[in-house]
């Protein structure tokens, strides 16, 4: 197997700490030791895709609705806390871990078209467009979806590989700590 | 639309494909992070354990997985620069078995982590190990998986036409995968 230079691990962790403020994610560190140039394209697209058209409290909300669909411990619960800072409310973090739908229309509309994208393998017909277009969901969501769907995959599944535990800054969080009994905590 | 992101991938697709490609063209028009993304997670993709031609074996197997005609087009030509043979495209893209070991495995780890959403228990681990796949190797493959579903679901929504360069190499396969017969929904959740 390739052994990784020190050159490009500690090029990636500088760059985390840098798109983190200071900080380096397990996931990151996960990632780095196997493959320097996986922990780069993740950091990479992350920051590219929040440069995207979906708000951060939206975009929170759909990385969640995925991350709650492939059942990734890191991610759900990280994202909770990324949420948490966009400004989704505990409730509507809660909704969606449970398998059901935030009442705010829009957030609930957006979950819908995530959950139905998944379900479907990408394959809408013109009555799911024309439905989701009818609730405000068009192409520019569903384009922006489809990528955060890709991005999530492939977080999500290295997570369930490495089994990373989750960062600290997120499971000392108050907030996180009180959607405990939903969000579940993990006894590492 | 125009943006710094849409502009973006203007120039990088360009300059890495010598044009930009149909389907960022369609999505360019209503959002530039697909396309920045795509051309960002290729180029840092091409540093890694994966060689260029192990790379066009795990997306062809992909292309084929999501039945997505345009991705087996474009993923055939770039294997085919890649040195891949046309008679392993195309058992790639039939869902044939190849010769050669290590390339099955790369399949094998393609295929399984897409049918168990990326639970791959130890021994699975253990045997893509031996066989030349290891971790490095399959967190890149998840990378793909990720670039590729969200590259087939945008697909599928767009149908954008196969570029035109890609047209002869299009004609050349004897079996390019596309839309199934019939498409259920498998619900899980809410909504």
């Amino acid at each position: 197997m390739p052994t990784q230079s020190t050159d490009a691990v500690e090029e990636v962790r500088d760059m985390a700490k840098e798109f983190y403020g200071g900080f380096v994610p397990n996931q990151i560190k996960v990632l780095n030791e196997h493959s320097p140039a996986a922990a780069r394209t993740y950091i990479a697209t992350m920051d590219l895709v929040e440069q995207g058209e979906l708000p951060d409290h939206e975009r929170e909300t759909v990385i969640l609705t995925i991350s709650r669909y492939n059942d990734c411990h890191y991610c759900t619960r990280t994202h909770a806390f990324l949420g948490r800072q966009a400004g989704l409310d505990q409730e509507a973090i809660q909704a969606i871990h449970r398998g059901g739908l935030p009442e705010d229309d829009r957030l609930r509309n957006l979950v819908k078209a995530t959950r139905l994208l998944l379900d479907k393998r990408g394959w809408l017909d013109e009555d799911d467009l024309s439905n989701l277009q009818w609730e405000g969901i068009g192409k520019t969501e569903l384009y922006e979806i489809n990528t955060l769907i890709g991005l999530k995959i492939f977080s999500n599944y290295v997570n369930h590989v490495a089994q990373t535990e989750v960062d600290e800054l997120v499971t000392e969080n108050p907030d996180i700590q009180e959607m405990w009994p939903v969000l579940g905590k993990m006894d590492w | 639309m125009s943006s710094a992101l849409t502009r973006d991938v203007e120039q990088t697709a360009t300059e890495a494909y010598g044009a930009v490609p149909n389907l960022f063209k369609e999505t360019n028009q209503y959002t530039g992070a697909p396309g920045a993304v795509y051309v960002a997670a290729d180029a840092a993709l091409m540093d890694g354990n994966l060689r260029p031609v192990d790379q066009q074996v795990v997306l062809l197997t992909l292309a084929r997985y999501h039945n997505s005609r345009y991705d087996s087009v474009i993923h055939a030509r770039m294997a085919l620069d890649a040195g891949l043979p046309p008679a392993t495209i195309d058992r790639l893209l039939a869902g044939e078995t190849v010769a050669d070991d290590r390339r099955q495995a790369l399949v094998e780890a393609t295929l399984k982590s897409c049918e168990e959403r990326g639970w791959l228990d130890p021994e699975t681990l253990r045997d893509f190990e031996a066989r030349g796949v290891g971790r490095g190797e399959l967190y890149e493959i998840f990378a793909f998986i990720g670039l590729k579903t969200f590259t087939g679901f945008t697909s599928h929504i767009a149908d954008p036409e196969v570029d035109g360069p890609l047209k002869d190499v299009e004609a050349s396969l004897e079996e390019v995968p596309d839309e199934p017969e019939t498409i259920e929904r498998q619900r899980l959740f809410m909504g």
